[in-house]
């Protein structure tokens, strides 16, 4: 079909049945005289070969308390490293980490969403600097990677918030779309959010950053905040309109996420380099728990089974105390603590747990040669059965009943042994 | 029952001459022809064929290349796109694998990207492959040569396999949608596979016309833009099966010039093509005897001699009915039905009994998958034309081994295009005139992938989407940035919305709101496929029979607000067929021809259509079973159309006509006190213009003809009889004339069109009028394009036009009813259609004079 001017494509198009919202209106003349983004936000142009970024730089001078946790950089990040499975040489160094956020064109992921604004954050001596790299539309996104090549040249370990799945496979294919080598590729990467559900598994239910930030960092953000999920938008209206006024929340929510970013990897690294110290835990326990299951994926077992010591005495949930008590029990266990195992078991069994009951019994004849107690301890788990209708399966009934009919015909032998003893005297 | 060589050689000649003998099937065999048989033409195989890949095909007993895998050797060798036509079991396959791993084997590590259109075709050709890989790595695993890696990328693919698939796969089998959906828009996760791609591979592209080839279009133009990001030129290897024109299909498809590999080098045993008219056994509404009993008859004989035999149907009722008498009639040979639903394993069963020769015979819908190799029957059989000359050489092309004779038989059914090719074998026979036609800048195609390849790569001004005009893309994407989708500065478009637009669009339709086809699975519904909105309207109305791959469902619901129709499977013996009020808002014309007998027009159109009704016909005989009337709202439809306006010398031809004679014999027996009654009734004066006169002198008119009428006493109501005079009745009788003989025109051409560009018949719709508004009050029959924006096919019928018109007066001309039947210009005696005396003498009128 010839076409011959737009108006006609229009017709043409609205007649397919294609509607568009507002483009019968005419375009918006604007009159008034709109502000530059630098007079509302703090900050200065960056130029490289390829054009300018607008970056805009905030000092969190240290003392600084975010929310309740104090912005202080942890010495030791063994641990963490253990966890992200670094390479045991491969500690990584809290002065050449960077935290990092990213505003995006919208959540659709594939080739066609951009990320607009690059926000990064880092420990200094005397302070934690936020700079966040700002594209004025996308033609500038050349040169957005080009000072973010620049300004991270010397780091070798990044920090996100699921980065895993989002920032750094965004950031990854912008870079080959703009022909650029993506270095932070190759870094070291600690995705926080993978981590703190992991510790505050059994006593958060949720784990976003937003939630985290009230309820562990104990941090309330300003009137200046927009949501998340508005933030696309907002960046729509800007390019069209070029009012940098709703611009104002986007670096706000962008640079208050850094900050949590970095609070929240605070606390949760101390958590992991002193376990027993009281940061951010919670008075029931249950943080006890996740972090001593943190502690056992690390291959830490002894720190582990003190953990789920300190969090059982604190008093644990129903549902979390019995799996604790089993779960610290088969550690002492293994690291040969019979003792502590026998009382552990011994208390599970009288809460009714059939698998401790079933440990106690192979104890008893296995290490201990008692076998009253073994049989003792093997009829109390049928007993049991009924009850865990959910747990017990015909395969486990009939285990029990094979191990008591062993012990059985083993005691009737020790039996005749005694007598046949006895006649003989 | 298998019988040796040497005897089923003779079989096939044996029980041909019997049939050509026997007074009564010899007489329905309206055509044949035998194809000699071909010897195969050898070549050596290539000596820059690296060694291993000569090795790899040593060990499958390849020691020699036919001739076509040669030049397609030869071709692609010197850089060229090409496109091969040889067909099934011809060794086709090999024409792209030579090339393929002869590249996969060096050191430069290119990769290759192969799209099938079904899965099943997918797996087969991983099969291939994998053996010939197999085999080269067992010569070369000291080599070094890294190792040759195939996978299929689909939506059946695992999701935990996919990342090692885009890390590592070098050989990428994948479908058209797969493509388009996942991975051009996250092409930055296959930056290697795009970067190091030498060639794409396109198999049966024929299937890629009408609107689905224009999406294809689209998504190949977005693919070579990729490729072109990351600085790759792939090669394209492209196979179709017999179109009129491979070559201008192939090169529509990929925008470059393609070379046509058409010499068949493989060997082929003699071939018979017959072609059957059942019987006539009601004369004087013409007609026949239904092709599935006359069916039953022809597949006996050949399997009482023991001949392998495939039969195609068009509905899995008439599968089933078949099957169940063959089964009685034969309980101790293995019989299989096959058809879409099946699941991949029991297909994969069925065609590997057919390629042992263990299974008999097959009767299947056109779900059998042509494009798996199950090895060459005996005997093909299809009952009622397949719909398009390709595919029926496609399905005949089933038969054929490569020593002995063969033989396939198309039987014909009461549709008036398989009535006029039995009366035509030469369009069967000769080359067909089909082309495969598409148009991929219809616009809201165009559109839906232009978002698709804004979102994966920003547009620089001056840039090209394919052949699409400069004007058009600017105009396009303008388009996009006021509807805020893009965002334009310096010189580039950048997507800008927080959407994924390959989600919205379906390959198979012509994007715009859509239709969703659901079957109830269980307490959920099933999607079993996708129409138009505006498609839907008269495609799947309430109490629709709509059928898809051989299967028939009833439509229970039509919901336009969802954009879903709720459907039933149903075994009915009758389909149905909706009853439009059709208007013509507007036509405007961009190309015409006018002439002093016909101006013919292409041009933009608005149809308004109104489904006010539907006809339940039944399949065996085209028979018409009942009507009903519905009340939907009217749809409007922005299409291309092609229209012709008679004029008076056209118009005037039917004044030459036997006038109305007065017979009084002909309107039953009590006209004579009819006529006076009604004269007395209008006072002897003609109700038109007033002039008096007498008994006889003056006529009485039935103004719904009598021959529409079922019986006499209904014809003469009095309501519909009115006084006139001669003058009068005769200018009366030209309008009537008229318009009947448009509507056998309008039918006529809708019904040959197919013949002319490759389509089916609902991507067509037509309209006469013999004072068409739209059309300067002429005289007006309109085909046009059902697609929203129209695909290409008006246009190719305004190009077609005296091929169509001469087909058309053949049609009408050599048919052997009376009246007209549904052969030739629609059934005698149906209010609206017939008269084919009428329309016969349009037609003269229109062909003689057509200098066009």
């Amino acid at each position: 079909m010839i076409m011959d001017d737009i108006s006609d494509l229009l017709k043409k198009l609205d007649g397919l049945g294609v509607k568009v919202g507002t483009s019968q209106l005419p375009d918006h003349q604007v009159e008034v005289k709109l502000p530059a983004i630098e007079d509302l936000i703090q900050g200065e142009y960056e130029s490289t070969q390829f054009g300018e970024i607008f970056i805009a730089t905030t000092r969190y001078t240290f003392p600084y308390n975010h929310g309740e946790q104090p912005l202080i950089p942890t010495e030791s990040l063994i641990n963490i490293s253990r966890w992200a499975k670094f390479r045991d040489e491969d500690e990584p160094d809290i002065n050449t980490t960077l935290f990092l956020d990213t505003e995006t064109s919208g959540l659709a992921g594939g080739t066609g969403t951009f990320a607009f604004m690059i926000g990064l954050g880092w420990f200094e001596q005397s302070s934690f600097v936020v700079r966040q790299l700002f594209m004025r539309d996308p033609s500038e996104e050349q040169a957005l990677l080009a000072v973010l090549a620049r300004i991270t040249k010397n780091y070798s370990c990044v920090v996100t918030y699921n980065g895993k799945s989002f920032d750094i496979p965004l950031l990854r294919s912008r870079h080959i779309q703009n022909h650029f080598p993506f270095e932070m590729g190759e870094w070291k990467h600690i995705d926080l959010l993978h981590l703190v559900r992991q510790v505050w598994k059994y006593s958060q239910e949720s784990r976003t950053l937003k939630d985290m930030e009230v309820n562990i960092l104990g941090y309330q953000r300003s009137q200046e905040e927009v949501p998340g999920w508005l933030v696309p938008q907002l960046y729509f209206e800007y390019l069209q309109s070029r009012d940098p006024q709703p611009l104002v929340g986007v670096f706000y929510h962008n640079a208050i996420d850094i900050v949590s970013l970095a609070a929240l990897f605070c606390t949760t690294s101390q958590m992991l380099e002193s376990p027993f110290q009281p940061f951010r835990i919670s008075s029931s326990g249950a943080d006890y728990i996740g972090l001593a299951r943190v502690f056992e994926k690390i291959s830490m077992s002894e720190i582990a089974a003190r953990l789920y010591a300190k969090g059982i005495e604190n008093g644990l949930p129903d549902e979390l105390e019995m799996p604790a008590l089993l779960r610290y029990a088969e550690l002492c266990k293994r690291n040969g603590y019979y003792a502590d195992a026998i009382h552990l078991w011994a208390k599970a069994a009288s809460l009714g747990n059939i698998d401790a009951c079933v440990e106690l019994a192979k104890y008893y004849e296995h290490q201990a040669s008692d076998l009253q107690m073994a049989y003792t301890y093997t009829v109390k788990a049928i007993s049991y059965l009924p009850k865990n209708k959910i747990y017990s399966t015909r395969k486990q009934e009939s285990n029990l009943n094979n191990r008591l009919n062993r012990l059985l015909k083993k005691i009737n032998h020790v039996i005749k042994l005694g007598d046949s003893e006895d006649v003989a005297r | 029952m298998l019988l040796n060589n040497s005897q089923e050689r003779s079989q096939v000649d044996h029980i041909f001459s019997q049939w050509q003998n026997d007074p009564v099937l010899g007489e329905t065999i309206q055509h044949w022809v035998v194809q000699p048989a071909r010897d195969p033409i050898f070549t050596d195989i290539p000596d820059d064929l690296n060694g291993i890949l000569k090795s790899a095909l040593q060990s499958l007993g390849i020691n020699q290349l036919y001739s076509h895998q040669s030049e397609a050797w030869e071709a692609v060798s010197q850089g060229e796109n090409i496109v091969i036509t040889t067909g099934t079991s011809s060794g086709k396959s090999l024409c792209y694998q030579l090339p393929v791993l002869q590249a996969a084997s060096s050191s430069e590590n290119p990769t290759a990207l192969f799209i099938f259109p079904t899965k099943a075709l997918a797996q087969d050709q991983l099969q291939s492959l994998q053996r010939l890989i197999v085999f080269m790595e067992r010569v070369s695993f000291d080599d070094g040569t890294p190792k040759i890696i195939t996978g299929i990328y689909d939506g059946d693919t695992p999701p935990t396999q996919r990342q090692q698939i885009r890390s590592k796969v070098r050989l990428l089998i994948t479908n058209p949608d797969m493509l388009h959906m996942a991975m051009l828009p996250h092409h930055t996760l296959w930056e290697q596979f795009f970067r190091n791609l030498r060639y794409v591979v396109l198999d049966e592209i024929h299937t890629y016309r009408g609107v689905f080839g224009a999406n294809i279009i689209n998504v190949i133009r977005r693919l070579k833009r990729i490729c072109n990001f990351y600085g790759a030129r792939p090669q394209f290897i492209m196979t179709s099966a017999t179109i009129a024109n491979p070559v201008e299909h192939a090169s529509n498809l990929i925008e470059e010039n393609v070379h046509w590999i058409s010499k068949n080098g493989s060997p082929q045993g003699k071939k018979y093509f017959l072609m059957i008219n059942p019987p006539i056994i009601q004369h004087d509404l013409g007609i026949r005897q239904n092709p599935v009993a006359e069916c039953i008859r022809f597949a006996s004989d050949l399997m009482a001699y023991g001949q392998q035999i495939l039969i195609f149907m068009k509905t899995r009722r008439s599968v089933e009915i078949l099957y169940r008498q063959l089964h009685t009639l034969f309980p101790d040979v293995n019989i299989h039905g096959y058809r879409s639903g099946y699941l991949p394993a029991e297909r994969r069963a069925i065609e590997r009994q057919l390629r042992s020769g263990e299974t008999r015979a097959v009767v299947a819908t056109n779900a059998l998958e042509l494009g798996i190799d199950i090895g060459g029957i005996n005997a093909v059989v299809m009952v009622g034309y397949p719909g398009t000359i390709a595919a029926t050489v496609q399905q005949s092309g089933r038969a054929g081994r490569k020593n002995e004779a063969a033989l396939a038989a198309l039987i014909a059914s009461q549709f008036p295009l398989d009535q006029y090719l039995m009366k035509h074998p030469e369009f069967l026979l000769d080359r067909s005139p089909e082309n495969a036609r598409c148009d991929p800048n219809n616009l809201l195609i165009l559109l839906g992938h232009l978002r698709c390849a804004a979102f994966e790569l920003p547009f620089h001004d001056g840039e090209h989407f394919g052949n699409v005009p400069d004007t058009l893309l600017q105009g396009l994407l303008m388009f996009l940035v006021k509807d805020k989708q893009v965002y334009n500065n310096s010189n580039t478009y950048y997507w800008t919305a927080d959407k994924y637009p390959a989600d919205g669009l379906n390959l198979r339709t012509s994007a715009g709101s859509i239709v969703s086809l659901k079957i109830p699975d269980g307490d959920r519904f099933l999607s079993i496929g996708i129409v138009d909105a505006p498609s839907a309207i008269w495609m799947v109305h309430p109490d629709a029979v709509y059928l898809h791959q051989g299967e028939s469902y009833l439509v229970r619901e039509l919901d336009l607000e969802k954009g879903q129709a709720l459907l039933e499977p149903v075994s009915l013996d009758y389909y149905t067929e909706p009853r439009n009020e059709i208007k013509i808002e507007y036509a405007i014309p961009v190309h015409e021809t006018r002439s002093a007998e016909i101006n013919r027009f292409y041009g933009d159109i608005r149809v308004l259509n109104k489904v006010i009704g539907y006809k339940k016909i039944r399949w065996s005989n085209n028979e018409i079973l009942s009507t009903h009337d519905l009340d939907l709202p009217p749809n409007t439809l922005d299409t291309t159309g092609y229209w012709l306006t008679l004029g008076k010398k056209v118009v005037d031809s039917l004044r030459e006509l036997n006038s109305w004679s007065g017979d009084e014999n002909q309107y039953g027996p009590d006209w004579k006190n009819i006529r006076l009654t009604i004269l007395k009734r209008d006072n002897f004066t003609c109700t038109l213009c007033g002039t008096s006169g007498t008994n006889q002198t003056l006529h009485i008119h039935h103004k719904t003809p009598f021959k529409t009428f079922s019986s006499y006493q209904e014809a003469n109501m009095p309501g519909n009889l009115i006084t006139l005079c001669p003058a009068c009745h005769r200018r009366v009788e030209m309008i009537v004339r008229t318009r009947t003989g448009l509507s056998g025109l309008r039918y006529v051409l809708l019904n040959l069109a197919p013949l002319f560009v490759m389509c089916d018949p609902t991507d067509l719709g037509s309209f006469a009028d013999p004072k068409a508004e739209f059309a300067e009050g002429q005289p007006t029959v309109m085909i046009y394009d059902h697609t929203p924006g129209g695909i290409g096919l008006a246009q190719s019928l305004y190009q077609s036009h005296s091929d169509l018109l001469r087909s058309s007066l053949d049609l009408v001309q050599h048919c052997t009813c009376e009246d007209g039947c549904p052969g030739c210009v629609g059934p005698a005696g149906e209010n609206g259609t017939g008269g084919k005396k009428e329309t016969l003498a349009l037609l003269k009128a229109m062909v003689v004079d057509d200098h066009g």
